[in-house]
């Protein structure tokens, strides 16, 4: 335990959480005829480069039916990586989902976003327009940008454009040869010394979806990527601008297809440290062992199966110490993991009613001479019925709410239905009340303790706990002291042996 | 006010009072009693009560006459036939516990069965019982059983005038060979004619030495008067008594358990008989009793100080051996 504490930097608590980000893309994509399997549907998506962004990428998880997921080889002078997912199904046309996980960096990389390659940072070779330089000149000279800082010269050129008349843009940008007001402007910042790009990406904001990237012009001052903020008409730095890349169409390229939709969902999550730990220590052996490393719905039944010891070791702690009666050894486990699972309250109302209306029904079994293991049988049979009846009457009153059936808290149920009838033909009324009343106070304590977020953690999260309480378990196992129930039982020696003193 | 004496007022003794009272616990008794002194390769001989049964007779121990068993469910209806001719016997299940699933009955005929408690059951009633004890009804997990059909013993008139309907018997605790303790169980209206206590049968404590009652309890509370009989409890004397020590005594080399209870019943015509055996006796003895169970084990390990093979000297030597030793500490007290 102390291992994955110090080696893995799994903490003892749960609270210390940090927040991730979840980035899910899906893309639907439609082939084109000519995709045979010979010449497959591909898409490939640009992704940066881990050591480029203010992020450590945690995890990134590909579910994709039907496509063969390649991450291609990275290359050198490139800023980004790419992804690939191939199929050589023309007719699939299931989504395909690529989900990256990511935690912001504790120390900020500022060259994020710049171009490594010094060809992309030199003015020149931004000019979209190289045949108008002297022309663009001409035009910036004719504002007057002296003794302007970057910043200053970007938005005054900015004002300039817009404040033309609707006649003189349209000329501007024929004369010039533009398209778009937004390309002028970019080539005229270059055209002053002004590295500026378009970049495309998204914006980190919790719980938001987007159809596709957006693309925003970015301008280096000082080293650092500037964006303008139509908002607050400023120039300034923005965090949350998560670029893909520079050039938008290469971001996703299909080949024999095409893409038809693409959608990015971003969502900020709280995860343990822990966890994170876990997904992050992969080259560890240790971590390697890391529950967190099963898939999800496994990990929940594992949690669940690793409380289990623990119930047990309640059990054998209230029987040994205490001297509580029960039906069936470890059925009070069973029940908690019941409760657990359905909630408590609805639980215990679930398991009370249908108890009675089980051993109401055993009782008339009685009377008929059947084999026992056969009546056994009949039971759990009409205890099942009853429990679906029910359900349909819940459900179609509205009373409890749906009365959910969950599997195994219902197998349970019906089996201490059979025990407690048992007890109740053999010991009586009495004595299957006391047990009953054993079993549901010793199944509440464990649901109680399993209830506890840390126990819960622990359990998770170091599953070395269960030598503890194999430890455990063995010294309890070598208890031959009184049980608390006994020190009543035995106490009318007390007043004996004071009533024999006296005498 | 001490922490003692403030448990005691709210009914708990402290595990120091119990301590000096030598009484053994639950745990106590399974880890050093049961797991330290039964081997259970040695449980099925006791669980089983005919093979009791069988290993008694071969030690030629006193037992209730078998008339016959069963042990398939085609069986029944074949029985039901051999029984019509009977009178005054008991169907049990072999491995029951706790006396469950006995029935004590007078005679049948092609319509009703009828009980010693003077009740009567349907002629099918019954065989769906015996069929019930095939199936497992009443024995331990609830196994494949045997019916048994035993001869009903006469009870003796001296013991069973104490208790309400029969049935009853004595429960001597053995311990490495040596009696330590020893109750009579009577039946009350509340255990419905059953001996077994914590169905409300009345526990007397006897004395190893005279066979005379010590102390009477029911439910935990000490009793004077039997309730249904309305006979006094100090007036209880176990005739036979040193027959019976011996023959509980000799159940030790029937069975080779360290720790077992002998279950004796006393017939007009045999003598002390040997009912049943049992390899988990429980503690509600020490209660009967007063007398805390370790007080008693004590004295059989000073035996085995002095001579280690004391589990192998005959069975009247032990017996002996142990009534000496009592009596010594009766004295020195």
């Amino acid at each position: 335990m102390l291992s994955r504490n110090i080696l893995l930097e799994v903490p003892f608590t749960p609270d210390e959480k940090a927040k991730i980000w979840e980035i899910q893309f899906s893309f639907k994509v439609s082939p084109d005829i000519a995709a045979t399997g010979e010449n497959p549907i591909k898409l490939t998506l640009q992704t940066p480069k881990d050591y480029e962004i203010p992020f450590e990428i945690l995890d990134a998880q590909n579910t994709s039916p039907g496509y063969d997921f390649t991450a291609l080889p990275e290359e050198a002078d490139s800023d980004y990586n790419r992804v690939a997912w191939t199929s050589t199904d023309s007719w699939d046309r299931s989504n395909i989902y690529y989900r990256i996980l990511m935690l912001p960096k504790k120390v900020k990389n500022y060259n994020y976003g710049i171009p490594s390659d010094q060809d992309k940072l030199d003015t020149e070779n931004n000019l979209t327009d190289q045949a108008n330089k002297l022309k663009l000149q001409a035009l910036l000279d004719g504002f007057h940008l002296e003794n302007l800082d970057e910043k200053q010269i970007i938005l005054s050129l900015l004002q300039e454009l817009t404040t033309l008349s609707a006649d003189q843009k349209d000329s501007l940008l024929t004369d010039l040869n533009y398209t778009r007001l937004v390309n002028l402007w970019r080539d005229l910042i270059n055209q002053a010394g002004i590295p500026a790009f378009p970049v495309s990406g998204f914006v980190l904001e919790d719980d938001s979806t987007y159809n596709g990237v957006s693309t925003k012009t970015a301008f280096v001052i000082n080293g650092r990527l500037n964006f303008y903020n139509p908002e607050t008409n400023l120039i300034a730095e923005d965090p949350t601008f998560f670029i893909l890349g520079d050039d938008r169409d290469w971001i996703t390229e299909v080949e024999n297809g095409s893409l038809s939709s693409l959608k990015i969902a971003v969502k900020q999550t709280s995860l343990p440290l822990s966890a994170i730990s876990a997904i992050k220590n992969t080259n560890n052996p240790l971590a390697q062992f890391s529950l967190y490393k099963l898939p999800t719905d496994y990990r929940i039944s594992v949690n669940m199966l690793l409380l289990l010891p623990l119930g047990a070791m309640i059990v054998v702690f209230l029987r040994v110490f205490v001297g509580i009666r029960t039906t069936g050894t470890f059925m009070p486990v069973l029940l908690a993991l019941s409760f657990l699972e359905i909630g408590l309250l609805k639980g215990i109302a679930i398991f009370l009613t249908i108890t009675a209306i089980g051993i109401i029904i055993r009782s008339f079994l009685n009377k008929v001479n059947i084999l026992l293991v056969a009546r056994i049988a009949v039971v759990i049979a009409l205890v099942i019925l009853i429990i679906v009846i029910l359900s349909l009457i819940t459900n179609a009153l509205d009373i409890f709410g749906f009365f959910a059936v969950a599997f195994l808290p219902m197998i349970i149920i019906a089996w201490t239905i059979e025990r407690l009838s048992i007890v109740l033909d053999e010991d009586g009324f009495k004595e299957a009340l006391v047990q009953l009343a054993g079993s549901l106070g010793s199944a509440v304590l464990i649901f109680a303790v399993c209830q506890i977020n840390i126990i819960k953690y622990w359990t998770s999260y170091f599953p070395e706990m269960l030598f503890m309480e194999i430890g455990l378990l063995l010294l309890l196992g070598h208890y031959t002291g009184y049980r608390l129930l006994e020190l009543a039982r035995f106490s009318s020696f007390v007043a004996h042996h004071k009533v024999e003193a006296k005498k | 006010m001490s922490i003692s004496d403030w448990l005691n007022k709210f009914g708990f003794a402290t595990p120091a009072q119990l301590k000096e009272a030598g009484i053994m616990g639950m745990n106590e008794r399974n880890i050093s009693l049961i797991n330290g002194l039964n081997d259970r390769l040695l449980f099925p001989l006791v669980d089983d009560k005919l093979l009791t049964k069988r290993a008694a007779l071969e030690h030629k121990i006193s037992v209730p006459e078998l008339i016959t068993s069963i042990s398939t469910q085609r069986d029944v209806s074949p029985l039901l036939h051999q029984l019509e001719g009977e009178e005054d016997f008991v169907t049990k299940p072999a491995k029951g516990s706790g006396g469950r699933g006995i029935l004590v009955i007078d005679r049948l005929d092609q319509e009703f069965v009828y009980l010693s408690n003077q009740t009567t059951l349907q002629r099918n009633e019954f065989a769906q019982y015996l069929s019930n004890v095939l199936g497992g009804l009443f024995s331990l997990g609830g196994q494949p059983d045997t019916v048994m059909v035993e001869r009903k013993v006469k009870f003796d008139k001296v013991l069973s005038r104490f208790s309400y309907q029969g049935i009853p018997d004595l429960r001597v605790i053995v311990y490495r060979g040596f009696p330590v303790l020893a109750m009579a169980r009577l039946a009350t209206k509340r255990s419905k004619g059953k001996a077994n206590l914590h169905q409300g049968a009345i526990g007397v404590g006897i004395d190893l030495l005279s066979g005379k009652a010590l102390s009477g309890v029911g439910k935990n509370k000490t009793i004077d008067t039997h309730p249904d009989t309305g006979l006094k409890i100090a007036d209880l004397e176990v005739p036979y008594w040193m027959d019976i020590l011996s023959l509980a005594t000799s159940c030790y080399e029937v069975t080779g358990l360290g720790y077992l209870g002998a279950d004796i019943v006393i017939d007009a015509e045999k003598g002390p008989t040997l009912l049943e055996l049992n390899a988990r006796p429980g503690l509600a003895i020490q209660v009967a009793n007063m007398i805390g169970l370790e007080h008693r084990t004590k004295i059989v390990e000073e035996i085995y100080k002095q001579n280690p093979d004391a589990g192998k000297t005959p069975v009247t030597e032990r017996v002996q051996k142990m009534l000496e030793k009592l009596q010594q500490s009766v004295i020195a007290e």
